[in-house]
């Protein structure tokens, strides 16, 4: 496996305040990394690590497979925080300082990316005149001026009404597919994220508390029938012989998840009563992708996300 | 590292800060000309005495005022007004800028668009560092320039002989080069201060507290103390803080002594200052 970004156990400590603690994350090389966490736990500042802004009181990071970070760091691409962008100068203007500092002999560069990031029409428009939503997509333009490898994306759609935010989601999916571009992002618009994302990091109170792909969310998410029962083998055993059912699990040791007939659960219930199952609970679950990640985050109890 | 000071050039250009401070010193050299002209007036009888609120006299214990002998304009030579400039208003403006300058990059984020992309963070500061100074040193030379121009326009209006001799120029590029390696001095010690302290408040207040007094009372205290201590020294602290060796620069004359401590001091603190914001500025966190 290649990864664009990897670290481990990489921590900040402010004072006595540990703002991000031995978080080991995994970027896979071409994938939209939705980076989740509520305000306060460790998004950003970890984020500032990766792009070079702090450095970590411990840890190691990886960027490309190699440990020399100030060279891999010309093939990153940020908007942390907020679009650094001067409030007295137009965007071109903020674009072509840029493109000096970058030492880009492309001239045509500035009016390219102005246009991708739809700020063709600003004319002498000042960045203090500029909306919020205007801001961020200079921001993105910003982070593409040295065609990056891998961008890095903190809360981008901030801001943006929801033709913006389309059209943002547009452009990253776009990046990413036709330029090759690994992505890491943040966002608090979590069903906007579930859209373009690859794979999810949750991060907690500076602690990243899990991985994993977009294919296992929506298999956590998918909708079932939960029943909690006293024999599970038995039980089992009538779904596929009686009711010919193939695609349920066992995730607990009295737990079965049976994902086809939703439409009748009367009648499984029926049926395990009758092949001598005593079932304690039964109901429909599953979660929208938006409840699934609350209730990882800690800001519901694990059956909050029901849909019974 | 030339690519970073191409990008400060460009910063300079578009800057509005920059071509405030610009205008603002040379209306003040324009304001205190202005003032000379109008006490000259007062002195030859054309205007009444405090016209303009400019009083002309000497005030004695009594409150009574009594007449300055000798033509104004011809007491108070270009040099003279050059010398004030400098030492106040020019370095005033000079240290605002800095202040502006530096702090501003932080203020928009903008600074996180050059860190972490391959660049040195040495270099970074550096780079902002010299083109603070050198856009501070355009500033005194607009001073100088415009104090030297108006300053004989003015002295020719009135039928005022000025010496415009070989001694005056030559008078004039030892000031003045002493002026601006001073000069880049106090501008290393406030880009280091703003750049540590990275507010904008903060920076132009301490900028104006260095240079009106603060540092001063400051070095008076420490030579005090180095008297009290060891009563024999002949050490002071203030022969080594530029902003008096600006002020007890000599118009004229420069001594070989003097020059060498100047440029000896300036260097020195250009070069410590610029190491202190290195080792700040490769150290923090960039917000």
């Amino acid at each position: 496996m290649e990864y664009v970004l990897r670290t481990e156990n990489v921590s900040k400590v402010y004072g006595s305040h540990k703002a991000v603690n031995r978080v080991c994350m995994h970027v896979e090389k071409g994938a939209i990394y939705g980076f989740i966490g509520q305000n306060g736990a460790g998004k950003t500042t970890f984020m500032r690590m990766a792009a070079g802004l702090a450095a970590p009181s411990e840890g190691s990071i990886w960027l490309f497979e190699s440990e020399d970070l100030e060279k891999q760091r010309v093939r990153i691409g940020g908007l942390i925080e907020s679009p650094g962008a001067f409030a007295s100068m137009t965007a071109a203007e903020n674009l072509e300082l840029l493109r000096r500092q970058y030492g880009i002999t492309d001239k045509n560069i500035v009016k390219e990316l102005l246009a991708l990031a739809g700020l063709s029409e600003t004319g002498k428009k000042k960045i203090k005149n500029f909306s919020m939503g205007m801001k961020q997509r200079l921001g993105i333009a910003a982070a593409l001026l040295r065609s990056p490898d891998f961008l890095i994306l903190d809360e981008p759609i901030n801001g943006l009404d929801p033709q913006g935010i389309i059209e943002i989601r547009e452009l990253i999916l776009k990046l990413n597919k036709e330029n090759d571009i690994t992505i890491l992002i943040s966002s608090h618009i979590l069903g906007e994220l579930s859209k373009i994302a690859t794979h999810y990091g949750i991060i907690r109170d500076g602690a990243l508390i899990e991985e994993f792909g977009a294919q296992e969310l929506n298999e956590r998410c998918r909708r079932c029938q939960k029943l909690v029962v006293d024999n599970v083998e038995l039980a089992a055993n009538i779904l596929e012989e009686t009711l010919q059912i193939s695609t349920f699990d066992v995730p607990g040791q009295h737990v079965i998840r049976v994902f086809e007939h939703l439409e009748e659960p009367a009648g499984i219930n029926a049926a395990l009563f009758a092949g001598g199952v005593s079932i304690a609970e039964s109901y429909l679950a599953g979660q929208d992708l938006e409840s699934y990640f609350m209730e990882r985050l800690g800001d519901v109890p694990a059956k909050g996300g029901q849909n019974d | 590292m030339i690519n970073l000071l191409r990008g400060e050039l460009y910063k300079l250009r578009k800057s509005k800060a920059f071509f405030i401070c610009c205008t603002a010193a040379v209306l003040l050299v324009g304001l205190v000309y202005w003032m000379l002209f109008l006490a000259d007036a007062v002195q030859r009888g054309e205007v009444a005495n405090g016209t303009g609120g400019v009083y002309v006299g000497v005030a004695e214990a009594g409150g009574q005022m009594q007449e300055v002998s000798g033509r104004l304009l011809e007491e108070i030579g270009i040099m003279e007004v050059l010398q004030q400039m400098i030492s106040n208003s020019a370095a005033i403006i000079m240290a605002v800028f800095a202040a502006i300058f530096v702090i501003g990059e932080y203020g928009t984020g903008a600074v996180k668009n050059i860190v972490g992309k391959g660049y040195a963070r040495e270099k970074i500061f550096l780079a902002k560092y010299i083109a603070t100074v050198a856009a501070c040193l355009v500033i005194l030379a607009l001073t100088v320039v415009f104090t030297v121009l108006a300053g004989g326009v003015i002295m020719w209006s009135a039928g005022i002989k000025q010496d415009w001799s070989g001694a005056f120029f030559a008078d004039l590029l030892g000031y003045c080069a002493i002026q601006a390696l001073l000069g880049a001095a106090v501008v290393g010690v406030v880009a280091a201060i703003s750049e540590a302290c990275r507010n904008m408040a903060a920076g132009i207040a301490i900028g104006i507290g260095l240079l009106s007094g603060l540092s001063a009372i400051v070095i008076n205290g420490l030579d005090f103390l180095i008297r009290w201590l060891f009563p024999q020294s002949t050490l002071r602290m203030a022969d080594y803080w530029m902003l008096n060796l600006m002020t007890e620069c000599p118009l004229q004359d420069i001594g070989a002594s003097f020059a060498f401590r100047a440029a000896l001091v300036s260097i020195v603190w250009i070069a410590f200052m610029a190491g202190a914001g290195i080792l700040h500025f490769k150290k923090a966190d960039i917000k």
